[in-house]
């Protein structure tokens, strides 16, 4: 995955054009997009796939992601070995705020996102038996969350077919997330919501910064 | 200028609030209560005062006996079954206790960490005992 994500950098610089000088005339474009800044914070624990379908037409874009990720941590809330699982589906409208002259879809957007995701938390903790014997306890806890995202993204045309997708977001998780063995860690999706691994901090705000490379049709 | 005394009252006063807070900081067990960090143990009593040679839960492999503390026996449950015999053998005779119970773990908070909750104390059909009182937090079970 390292490897591919590199290609597609090298693809970019190497089909990278000289500055278009006249105005742009399109009206309508089609964008194939993968994420890349999650795929290498997820090296070594886990993965993430998620590609994301965009339609440009004038200044607004529509977008679709689908995601599917496990993501695996060991001692979370000090014992847990933790592995979550799941996948998410992501609807997007933006609106382009400042745009470009010469690249159609190139400029800075705002706009919201409704993600869904379905995923599940697992983990195994060991107790101490000095009688019986130790008791390993599998814990599970299943999902399905709706969250609301606030986006400002920069978006670049780096070559005549290759897009640079830069966009920050700050999430909300919609419903309750309460579960009765330990605290959500991960909406997938959405972000960490116990970044502080305290079941009293419990948070259904997430922020990220997502690194898309993009194939414009 | 500050006199010997205020110094010295100002020294005392810092070694007390340090004190102070290195014992805040000690973890009290009492706060996971009613609940467990490892194999859960519960108490039991007799009405009679009976004296027993052996006491031991049913395990496969070998018997380990349970001794008499405090002028009662604390029980360990097994976590990896839902119910736990126990053996009480005196000179004369000898009596059974089962106990049926359920397990839930949680993560209660920062300082406790994961935990057992130990739920639906039951006697079991194996108990012999006429008379038996075992507790455990809110959960109790009385034989009469």
């Amino acid at each position: 995955m390292r490897k591919a994500s590199i290609l597609i950098l090298f693809l970019v610089i190497a089909g990278n054009l000289p500055a278009q000088t006249e105005e742009s005339q399109e009206r309508d474009a089609i964008f194939l997009k993968l994420e890349l800044l999650k795929q290498a914070y997820a090296i070594q624990r886990g993965y993430v796939l998620e590609p994301e379908l965009a339609w440009q037409h004038d200044r607004v874009n529509f977008n679709f992601t689908y995601g599917h990720s496990q993501y695996k941590r060991s001692s979370l809330y000090k014992e847990l070995d933790y592995i979550n699982k799941g996948n998410y589906y992501q609807f997007g409208l933006l609106y382009q705020i400042v745009a470009s002259k010469q690249y159609f879809a190139q400029g800075l957007f705002i706009g919201m996102q409704v993600s869904y995701a379905d995923f599940t938390e697992t983990g195994s903790i060991i107790f101490d038996g000095p009688y019986f014997g130790d008791y390993t306890s599998n814990l599970e806890q299943s999902n399905k969350l709706y969250s609301l995202a606030y986006l400002l993204s920069y978006k670049k045309m780096v070559s005549e077919h290759f897009i640079l997708d830069l966009t920050g977001k700050i999430s909300t998780v919609l419903d309750d997330y309460n579960q009765p063995h330990f605290p959500v860690y991960i909406v997938p999706g959405s972000g960490v919501t116990n970044i502080f691994e305290r079941p009293e901090e419990n948070s259904f705000m997430t922020g990220g910064l997502s690194v898309k490379i993009g194939y414009k049709f | 200028m500050l006199s010997f005394k205020h110094i010295k009252f100002t020294v005392i006063a810092m070694i007390c609030i340090v004190s102070m807070q290195i014992m805040g900081c000690i973890n009290d067990d009492s706060a996971c209560d009613p609940y467990f960090n490892e194999e859960p143990q519960v108490t039991v009593q007799f009405r009679n005062s009976l004296s027993f040679t052996e006491v031991y839960g049913i395990k496969p492999g070998f018997r380990q006996y349970i001794e008499l503390k405090d002028s009662t026996y604390r029980l360990p449950i097994n976590l990896n079954t839902e119910a736990t015999t126990y053996v009480f053998r005196s000179k004369t005779a000898q009596d059974t206790l089962e106990l049926l119970y359920t397990i839930d773990t949680k993560y209660l908070s920062e300082d406790c960490g994961f935990v057992l909750e130990l739920k639906d104390l039951q006697n079991g059909n194996l108990t012999t005992f006429d008379s038996v009182y075992v507790s455990s937090y809110e959960y109790h079970v009385e034989i009469e």
